[in-house]
């Protein structure tokens, strides 16, 4: 579903946007973003947290020349790579990382959580940015040239990564049947 | 946008695509929109050549995979809130002592939890600093 906001207004204020609103209409996509970056789900919350945070700060100065939705991906984008970094220079050991599986679509069934690990396994082995790519096209369906403004890459970056990450992770879903 | 005089063959992009090699390849297609393109192209064939395979689509997984916890915006706004309240106490000490806001933050504790309670970090002096958040 596309939730980008008509262009060329003001100011937030003017779009009548509520802060909630705001939450509530791109919360999930900026969890989901901030997971394929940092993976660890606690972390995501934090990233969610702090994203919108900076979207209240300045939601009076955003001058409304793009979408609300790549302007707050963008600082949602921003803020997960700032909290790998802060990760990687604390050095946390690996099995210090959350990485408790979430709900496989039908419980209980052990075949559909082998495959998601296995899919899980693929994701992890590709970079942030492609990570980053697969999301934002494959689930929030965003048009090339917005997700190259998200995550401020050119556009042939975008294509040949989402391309790559795209075929690399479709093997590891060979066993997982819809 | 970079400008190429020699692009790679067909059969090296469709390599590229199963193998990701090789590193020159790969800095290529990533700044050649036309090679860019050509992979479009070709992914397209491969893709109708495999459809029906009954492959979960990606789209799918990665929802199953990343799924949103229920109450994200409930936790996302109640932190808010109690940001929000800890930085208007912090604006009234630093008016009350007509000291900067980063003053204030020197001398007193950190009051703001995240959502899963540890302390906040200082806003200011994170490297995706607020005053740099991107404009739209």
């Amino acid at each position: 579903m596309r939730q980008g906001t008509p262009t060329g207004l003001a100011s937030a204020d003017q779009l009548g946007l509520s802060l909630a609103a705001l939450i509530d209409q791109h919360g999930p996509a900026v969890y989901r973003l901030a997971r394929s970056v940092v993976s660890d789900p606690g972390l995501s919350d934090d990233v969610t947290q702090e994203t919108f945070i900076k979207v209240w700060k300045h939601l009076s100065t955003f001058r409304g020349d793009g979408s609300v939705r790549s302007w707050i991906l963008r600082i949602a984008h921003r803020e997960a790579t700032a909290a790998v970094r802060r990760r990687r220079d604390r050095a946390v050991a690996p099995d210090q990382i959350d990485d408790t599986a979430s709900a496989p679509p039908v419980a209980g069934q052990v075949e559909a959580r082998l495959a998601m690990e296995t899919f899980r396994g693929a994701l992890e082995e590709l970079d942030e940015l492609s990570r980053a790519i697969l999301v934002l096209r494959e689930i929030e369906q965003l048009p090339y040239e917005e997700i190259a403004e998200v995550l401020d890459v050119p556009m042939p970056t975008v294509k040949s990564r989402l391309l790559r990450a795209r075929r690399f992770v479709s093997t590891a879903l060979e066993e997982w049947r819809d | 946008m970079a400008r190429h005089l020699f692009h790679p063959s067909n059969r090296r992009l469709r390599t590229w695509l199963d193998t990701g090699a090789t590193r020159r390849v790969t800095q290529h297609v990533e700044t050649c929109e036309r090679c860019a393109d050509r992979l479009e192209q070709l992914d397209q064939v491969e893709r109708a050549r495999t459809a029906g395979r009954g492959r979960m689509p990606i789209g799918d997984a990665l929802r199953a995979l990343l799924v949103t916890p229920d109450d994200l915006t409930l936790r996302v706004t109640d932190g808010l809130q109690t940001w929000r309240n800890g930085n208007q106490d912090l604006e009234l000490f630093a008016e009350l002592f007509s000291i900067g806001m980063d003053t204030a933050r020197l001398v007193t504790p950190p009051a703001a939890p995240n959502v899963r309670g540890d302390a906040a970090p200082d806003g200011d002096s994170d490297p995706a600093d607020p005053d740099e958040a991107p404009s739209a």
